[in-house]
């Protein structure tokens, strides 16, 4: 009988977070240890900030452990369609980015207790522009992830990141103003609507990539 | 009934390789043995037959639906093992189960974990610290637990040990009791062919050699040790392959019977599915 779509997804998201679940044990572990630098800092915004990218690279490494384990055939093998197997990756990234937020939601909560005096709502704004940086970065990465595996796309990685700064930069040389706080404001309200548009396009280009390899 | 696998002039060309022309039916209830060397093309046809690779001509068919059109109906009813182990390292049999029962509503957990008793394998243990005969074993009841109709299994036996392989063959044999299920696993250990197998497709450099129900192929090849001079006195059109040794020829022969009547002083053995595998189509040179 057939189960339709969301069953698939369901089991591949589920594996991914069991074979994910000791690696993120070690990444809270690396967090809590991370505290310390908070309160030597009085600032809890480079935990928030890694916490988030920590929890969205996680579902980059589970496309090196389905390597490993030659996942990827035996995945299609079930009833289990490419677009499904895509998804499921897709869905992984946007549920651990989330757990994340909630990670370092927490943090930014406690975060007088390490002497961090900034406003409440500024830092839940950090939080979610990482939200938004990590998306993004996700966005970006898994089509060349499927494009390219996951050893040749850790130099895409380091040019993910350098990008923006460099177009930052360079616009900045350009003498580009720096938006104002209105600008600011349209953008945080459009953002969810641009991370959708990211994520949307990047399954689709995902999906025609994966769907022409060979197994 | 009609064939659980119907493959039709199948074909997928690689740079260096080719799968030509590929043509193999697997009738409903039988197991068919798929051998051939490293390379010869035999996980190129079975991942064909998963559509895991898209092939260039031909077509197949499988429990009489197509295999492109129908993929995922087709999927809920069959069972695969892959040449290796595909459960990741820190997954342990419970894992596999919940991860499973997810995909199929077939997922039977009373027969998972029977199976698991069965092979000795512990639920809690993390597939790193098993065994290669363990992850096999593993694969192999993962494959059987949603009760599928057909088992499609590259290479289920290679890395195991006899008594391992002697068990696995046994669920085969189990499983192919429900009259229309049916088996296609490739080998290249024959003695496990010759001991399941009801069907055997020899496979070499992407063709195929033959296909043939094994009892009608172990009846017809013999095997003829003789020299050079009594070799000349056969019928040149039963011979199907020559390996020149030292001591004279070894001649793989179709229809020995007649080679035996027609000539009662040599001596023709019969031929093991290896000497078959070994000699069909070795230069026939006089």
């Amino acid at each position: 009988m057939n189960r339709g779509w969301s069953y698939a997804v369901r089991a591949l998201v589920l594996k991914d977070l069991l074979v994910l679940r000791k690696q993120a044990r070690s990444m809270l572990f690396m967090l809590a240890f991370l505290l310390l630098y908070a309160v030597m800092m009085r600032s809890i915004t480079f935990i928030t900030f890694m916490a988030v990218i920590f929890f969205a690279m996680l579902s980059i490494s589970s496309f090196a452990y389905d390597d490993l384990a030659k996942w990827d055939p035996y995945a299609l093998a079930l009833p289990i369609s490419r677009t499904e197997a895509v998804l499921a990756k897709y869905v992984l990234a946007v549920v651990l980015a989330l757990a994340g937020v909630v990670v370092a939601a927490v943090a930014s909560l406690a975060a007088p207790l390490v002497g961090d005096t900034t406003v409440l709502g500024e830092r839940m704004l950090v939080v979610y522009a990482t939200f938004a940086i990590a998306i993004v970065f996700v966005g970006a990465m898994l089509p060349l992830i499927y494009r390219f595996g996951t050893e040749r796309s850790r130099l895409f990685m380091i040019a993910v990141f350098a990008l923006p700064t460099v177009v930052g930069y360079a616009a900045f040389r350009a003498g580009v103003p720096v938006p104002d706080e209105a600008m600011l404001k349209v953008l945080l309200y459009a953002s969810p609507l641009v991370l959708a548009a990211v994520l949307w396009v990047s399954v689709l280009v995902s999906v025609r990539v994966f769907s022409a390899k060979q197994l | 009934m009609g064939p659980s696998i119907r493959i039709t002039n199948l074909t997928k060309r690689y740079d260096d390789f080719a799968l030509d022309d590929v043509s193999i039916d697997l009738p409903a209830g039988g197991i068919m043995g798929f051998v051939g060397e490293n390379g010869a093309g035999k996980t190129t046809t079975i991942k064909l037959i998963l559509n895991l690779i898209a092939r260039d001509a031909g077509a197949v068919e499988v429990l009489g639906m197509d295999n492109i059109a129908d993929e995922r109906r087709i999927k809920m009813d069959v069972g695969v093992v892959l040449d290796q182990c595909a459960f990741h390292d820190m997954l342990r049999p419970c894992d596999v189960s919940r991860i499973l029962s997810c995909v199929f509503s077939t997922w039977d957990e009373v027969r998972y974990d029977e199976l698991l008793g069965l092979f000795g394998l512990p639920k809690t243990k993390t597939v790193k610290e098993f065994s290669s005969g363990m992850k096999t074993k593993l694969s192999i009841a993962a494959a059987l637990a949603h009760r599928p109709r057909l088992l499609i299994l590259d290479e289920p036996t290679s890395g195991l040990d006899p008594v391992a392989r002697g068990e696995i063959l046994d669920i085969f044999l189990d499983f192919i009791q429900a009259e229309e299920n049916s088996i296609l696993f490739s080998s290249h250990i024959t003695s496990d062919l010759e001991r399941v197998a009801d069907y055997i497709t020899f496979i070499r450099r992407g063709r195929i050699v033959l296909s043939e129900p094994k009892d009608a192929l172990l009846e017809s090849y013999g095997l003829l040790r003789c020299g050079a001079a009594d070799l000349a006195r056969v019928d040149a059109d039963a011979i199907v392959g020559v390996r020149q040794n030292r001591f004279g020829c070894d001649a793989l022969v179709r229809g020995k019977r007649l080679v035996r009547e027609a000539l009662p002083d040599l001596a023709v053995d019969d031929a093991a599915i290896e000497d078959i595998m070994a000699l069909h189509g070795k230069e026939v040179s006089r």
